[in-house]
């Protein structure tokens, strides 16, 4: 995942700074899925991964 | 044709009033930056950028840049750490522009520069190296580096002021840093007058005169004729020595203004119920009251440290935001009061723009 991040980021410029924080880690009222499980920065994406990247309702 | 803006931080998004050189006829832009929570707003003298910075729960903090007075925006944080072994940057709380460079003072307390127009940023060690810093807690509000003053002609000169810490200044471009809070009490101390954990609310520079400043602290109003190195007391006069805001005349040294509320325990609200600014002309050796066109009963309203701004104008404006969203102008130095807007967010900040 973090590697996917990024890649993310070499398209869009500065998006990784509003994913992830120190540590590093996902911000804290951002979640992400692999496969619809609940994911870190350290879960394996594989080259059919399909990658959720959702707000969490706790942060608003 | 003069073009007069209030540029308006809320934690909805920042709010852009356009009016003209009279003062008193305004339009509405808003909310802008993504309606993130926004903390100040400040114009980069060099450039006449807007910059807005604040952070999102979401997605963390970031410097917001208008280079076209508020329509364009873009954001960036780049460089915006303490480093993975470092505390995590929960948002920011100031943003000025001084000499080429921009800074930023965030929380938990510290300060970052850019120096290629808010793209990328760097931390200012030296801050955070500060040998009292072991010492550093929070107040009610955070550990928050919340004010930033530059030297006016010395770029390698400026102080800022931490929440319960103090005020602190650089002579080296920020290498090295030293607390002056002499003079000051430190509230919630059991000494009086330690060197840091002075909660310093707000420090203004008296009309660009780098040795003199004044400052409104938990403990009360103060002023320095030393760059901050020694503070005397000057609350005598007002109704209550605690507050948030204070603002400071543009061209007179003499003249500021403060906004007064209630000790912590009575709620930080304004005095009786009656708001109410309150101007010196002779330093803080007394204050007058001003609440003509300010509700004067019933007003529970608290106004927070940068939601008091001037313009340079002759006579200068006056404007400020509450805590529950009202918005005050005034055009004769703070004597009468106008509506501006009644039903904005919570106020935390306000600046002024005038564009010839």
């Amino acid at each position: 995942m973090a590697e996917a991040i990024d890649r993310l980021d070499e398209v869009a410029p500065g998006i990784r700074n509003r994913l992830v924080d120190a540590g590093p880690s996902i911000r804290r009222h951002i979640n992400v899925f692999v496969d619809g499980v609940p994911a870190s920065l350290a879960t394996p994406v594989g080259p059919e991964s399909v990658l959720h990247v959702i707000p969490a309702v706790s942060g608003g | 044709m003069t073009r007069h803006m209030l540029l308006v931080g809320t934690p909805k998004g920042a709010f852009l009033f356009d009016g003209d050189a009279s003062r008193r006829s305004w339009s509405l832009r808003g909310p802008l930056c993504e309606g993130w929570p926004i903390h100040d707003l400040s114009v980069d003298p060099a450039t006449g950028a807007i910059l807005a910075a604040g952070g999102s729960p979401w997605y963390g903090p970031a410097v917001f840049r208008s280079d076209d007075l508020g329509s364009a925006w873009s954001h960036s944080s780049e460089g915006l750490t303490y480093g993975d072994d470092g505390p995590k940057i929960a948002t920011i709380w100031n943003v000025t522009a001084a000499h080429g460079a921009i800074w930023a003072g965030v929380e938990p307390a510290g300060l970052f520069r850019s120096d290629d127009d808010g793209a990328t940023w760097s931390h200012v060690a030296g801050l955070r190296d500060h040998p009292s810093r072991p010492g550093w807690q929070p107040g009610a509000g955070g550990l928050i580096c919340h004010t930033i003053v530059p030297h006016p002609t010395d770029p390698t000169r400026m102080w800022v002021a931490i929440s319960a810490v103090g005020t602190f200044a650089t002579e080296d471009d920020g290498a090295t840093w030293e607390a002056r809070n002499r003079g000051v009490v430190a509230a919630g101390s059991p000494e009086p007058h330690p060197e840091t954990g002075q909660c310093v609310h707000k420090l203004v520079m008296a009309a660009g005169q780098p040795d003199r400043f004044y400052q409104q602290n938990h403990s009360g109003v103060y002023r320095s004729a030393d760059a901050g190195r020694s503070w005397e007391d000057v609350s005598a006069g007002l109704p209550s020595e605690f507050g948030f805001a204070m603002a400071a005349h543009p061209r007179d040294a003499a003249t500021g203004w403060v906004i007064p509320m209630t000790h912590p325990e009575e709620g930080r609200l304004a005095p009786d119920g009656a708001l109410a600014v309150w101007r010196t002309s002779d330093r803080g050796d007394s204050w007058e009251r001003h609440g003509d066109g300010l509700p004067q009963e019933n007003a529970f309203i608290g106004v927070l440290r940068e939601a008091l701004a001037v313009d340079r104008l002759d006579p200068v404006g006056v404007f400020f935001g509450t805590s529950t969203g009202q918005l005050y102008g005034s055009t004769d130095e703070g004597r009468t009061w106008n509506v501006v807007a009644a039903n904005l967010p919570p106020i935390w900040s306000v600046e002024t723009l005038v564009v010839d």
